[in-house]
């Protein structure tokens, strides 16, 4: 399993981690124009793990309540995103996204759908540009609200399939004055893996294309 | 087209009116091909108006919301969007029938038809909801509240993290912190030490049953701690967990308890030392008894002394008159001088007897004067070796510029008598006196309160020495060491009586087997020592001068009388006031009066003497008595007391005679 899975060259970790970037970065403003307050998102690194390994990382850097907003996409690669927090910050992340004049009540009662709105912004930001940059359509679903264990959140619904892998990505909210640690991580089986590594390739090579070209 | 045609056509179009949401469909050129029933009733707007418009065109508010980038991402990347009402509020102005806000979502979906890629906005109507959770929150918050917030405690709500998620207004006072600024922070921040506070925090919330009761260090905004207690409940919502923390300040309660404390442990010598208190307290009160009793026996005795002194002086006074005419009538028989010399020197021992005895009565007639300390303790070396022994060395010392002093010269050198013989007996064998003298200046030294310049003259022996609580004691009357008939234990209290009553002090500073000093200390005088005066004279003549002479005691007027005569004066003699008083008013001629004070009958010598001022204002008066408590009073008149010798009386009435009298 852990064997099976391919080493992302590094152009192509810098690539991803760019376009993620780039991803984030939309979504960042997507959430500034909502709360009319800056956002500031960033992905520092992208892992490629086997599943079970980015489960046991996220248990450990995040503790076992987790909270995870998940959309399932399809297209020329396929898998689920996960906005993936400590059930612990998840409060204080939408509190930064509302205001700090609500109730705590409040903030309870409506923390599910602002969590998955903040998710959807966040996981499609990422996800359109992916998509448009790698010039292949993605159909995204709605998100819902997942809580749980690591093993939990990042279970396939349809069970866990060997070979199953994650692009793991760490990502920085920096939103009123408040530091939130969260994870994305992009679960995939082998075939769509490899499939966007395909497109990578393309984008890449679309990049020195142009580099020469210009 | 031909698939929005066959839509609009259709069943589903008369399916999408009757649905209770909003339904809008957009084309891929971004305008409207579907908006139906629900959506012309909230929006106000009929579809006829809203199909081929954009969104931003009929509502150019939408411009600056997350709608246009959601419509675009589901367009253009197939994404689908989900825009909350609480994170979009009034995203589309809508409206309830009633006129009222109509709260919503918007879910953005892509649509691919065979005509191409549409995109799909739900409207979903969340009023009612939104409402009833509003409702039921602030209908459990109104009694929540009512609590919370009339709390005199802090109390504050916590997520797992640590993070305060709410506070009530009792923070302000306790923290310092409004109940705002609270939110969103680390609950360390109300903590002296916020890693303990948390993991106390940790292992509370995680606990069975999830309350604990912590005590804590609290800090204030301005870095004061104090003690805080806190009580930890925990609780759920909605899956989610919370601590409630009350958080008591209990720094009054817990001063209480240390005191309580240190009082417990502190019981046992706080009793010992009550106890020693109360043992104090009960020799205390059994000395000031003693003191009482002492001083009421030394009242009785004054009393009894001074009665008999009177009588004593009056006595003696006989007697050395009687003496002294014999002496006058035998001055061819010179056998006789030393009988009459053994007779004096009984008759001046008994007047020092009497003297002392009104010493420590502090009755005694005082008759202080300036005089040089050093002559007369120079003068009484002869005196002083007599009274000690041979194997015991006596010194004097000096200071530089001994300033005179201020006392009765006599009592004085009885004062140092007495002590340089308390000396000697306390010395066994082979021992050293000294006796020296210094200037003093005091600044309210003592329990006298003693201020100015003084004469400390201090008898200093090597002797056995006292015992604190024996050296405590010496100067009260009739206390002694000595064997019975050893000592009259009157010694040092006519000491301290002489020095207390010329204004000065005594002290004794003495230990075991270390020898002890007394000192005495008298004020020093500003007028310089009188000169030893010449010699008494030899008997002035009376010249005749016609001496009126009362005189109660029949021992002694006669004598006197007689001795006043011898000297050459004329007298006439009275036995009371009443009849002396008598002569005057009758103009008896007189040139000088010359009473006793203490007389029976009404008048006594003090009337006598006023009435004789007033009858005859020029007439010298020259009273007498050997019982001073009658002084005070007569001071306007020249005084002799008794016992006097012959030529002090002729002194005294020449100089009143004179007009130098008082």
């Amino acid at each position: 399993m852990t064997a099976a899975l391919p080493e992302l060259a590094e152009i192509e970790r810098d690539a991803l981690t760019e376009i993620v970037n780039i991803g984030v970065g939309r979504a960042a403003r997507n959430l500034s124009t909502m709360i009319r307050s800056p956002v500031q998102l960033s992905v520092p690194r992208v892992e490629l793990l086997p599943l079970a390994r980015a489960a046991e990382l996220l248990a450990r850097r995040s503790g076992h309540s987790l909270v995870a907003v998940s959309q399932d996409f399809q297209g020329s690669f396929s898998g689920r995103a996960l906005l993936i927090f400590p059930e612990e910050n998840s409060l204080e992340l939408v509190r930064a996204v509302v205001g700090d004049g609500m109730d705590i009540d409040e903030i309870i009662d409506l923390e599910q759908e602002a969590l998955a709105e903040i998710g959807n912004v966040i996981l499609n930001g990422c996800l359109v540009v992916v998509a448009n940059m790698l010039r292949h359509g993605l159909s995204m679903s709605l998100p819902r609200v997942v809580r749980g264990s690591s093993r939990l959140v990042m279970a396939d619904p349809a069970g866990p399939a060997d070979g199953d892998c994650v692009l793991f990505l760490r990502i920085d909210f920096s939103v009123a004055a408040r530091d939130i640690d969260g994870y994305i991580a992009l679960l995939m089986d082998l075939p769509s893996l490899a499939a966007l590594r395909l497109l990578i390739g393309d984008f890449v090579a679309g990049i020195a294309d142009g580099a020469a070209g210009a | 087209m031909s698939g929005g045609d066959q839509l609009s056509g259709g069943l589903a179009l008369a399916l999408l009116d009757q649905l209770s949401g909003g339904v809008v469909l957009l084309g891929a050129d971004r305008r409207v091909r579907v908006w139906n029933r629900w959506m012309e009733q909230a929006a106000r707007l009929p579809a006829g108006r809203a199909r081929g418009a954009t969104l931003e065109e009929l509502f150019p508010a939408v411009a600056s919301t997350r709608l246009p980038g959601a419509v675009e991402d589901a367009l253009g990347t197939g994404a689908a969007s989900l825009l909350t009402h609480s994170l979009n509020p009034a995203l589309l102005p809508l409206a309830l029938p009633d006129g009222g806000p109509l709260l919503h979502s918007v879910v953005v979906r892509p649509v691919d038809a065979p005509g191409g890629r549409a995109c799909l906005l739900q409207v979903e109507d969340q009023t009612a909801t939104v409402l009833r959770e509003r409702v039921l929150r602030e209908r459990g918050n109104a009694r929540y509240r009512a609590i919370v917030d009339t709390a005199p405690e802090a109390i504050v709500t916590i997520d797992p993290a640590g993070t305060i998620q709410s506070a009530n207004d009792a923070v302000s006072a306790q923290f310092g912190y409004g109940p705002d600024e609270l939110v969103g922070r680390p609950v360390g921040l109300l903590l002296a030490d916020p890693a303990a506070g948390q993991r106390a925090w940790g292992e509370a919330s995680g606990g069975p049953g999830h309350g604990a009761m912590l005590e804590l260090a609290g800090r204030r905004r301005d870095g004061t701690t104090f003690d805080l207690e806190v009580s930890l409940g925990g609780w759920a919502s909605q899956g989610r967990r919370f601590l409630t923390a009350i958080l008591r300040d209990v720094s009054a309660r817990k001063r209480a308890e240390d005191a309580l404390r240190r009082l417990n442990a502190t019981l046992e010598a706080r009793v010992e030392e009550r106890t020693a208190q109360l043992r104090r307290a009960a020799d205390e009160a059994r000395r000031a008894e003693e003191a009482l009793l002492q001083s009421q026996k030394m009242e009785a005795v004054g009393q009894l002394t001074g009665g008999m002194a009177h009588d004593f002086n009056n006595l003696l006074q006989a007697m050395q008159a009687c003496l002294q005419l014999v002496a006058r009538k035998t001055r061819d028989l010179p056998e006789v001088e030393p009988l009459l010399d053994a007779g004096r020197q009984a008759v001046d021992r008994g007047a020092s007897l009497v003297s002392q005895l009104m010493a420590f009565s502090r009755k005694q007639t005082l008759r202080p004067k300036a005089f040089d300390i050093r002559d007369a303790l120079l003068g009484m070396r002869g005196l002083l070796d007599r009274a000690i022994r041979a194997d015991i060395h006596l010194e004097f010392g000096f200071g530089p510029g001994l300033s005179p002093v201020l006392a009765d010269p006599v009592q004085f050198e009885l004062a140092v008598l007495n002590l340089v013989v308390n000396a000697r007996d306390a010395i066994s064998a082979d021992g050293r006196i000294v006796v020296s003298a210094r200037n003093r200046d005091l600044d309210g030294v003592g329990p006298e309160r003693l201020s100015g310049r003084f004469v400390e003259v201090s008898v200093a022996d090597n002797g056995s020495g006292m015992p604190d609580d024996v050296a405590q004691r010496v100067f009260e009357p009739f206390f002694t060491t000595k064997a019975v008939g050893k000592g009259t234990g009157l010694g040092l209290s006519q000491v301290y009586g002489f020095c207390r009553q010329s204004g000065g002090t005594a002290t004794v500073t003495s230990a075991a087997g270390r020898g002890t000093t007394v000192c005495l200390v008298l004020p020093a005088s500003a007028a310089a020592p009188a000169q030893a005066g010449p010699a008494l004279s030899a008997l002035k003549p009376g010249a005749g001068a016609r001496v009126m002479f009362v005189e109660d005691d029949p021992v002694v007027g006669p004598i006197i009388a007689t001795a006043l005569e011898e000297l050459g004066y004329s007298v006439a003699r009275f036995a009371t006031g009443e009849e002396a008083r008598a002569f005057l008013v009758a103009g008896g001629e007189v040139d000088v009066l010359f009473t006793d004070m203490v007389m029976p009958g009404g008048v006594s010598g003090i009337s006598l003497a006023r009435a004789a001022r007033a009858l005859r204002p020029e007439l010298p008066i020259l009273l007498t008595t050997g019982y001073s408590e009658e002084v005070a009073g007569a001071e306007e008149f020249a005084l002799l007391p008794k016992p006097y010798k012959v030529e002090e009386l002729s002194d005294a009435l020449d100089q009143a005679l004179r007009g130098q009298g008082a």
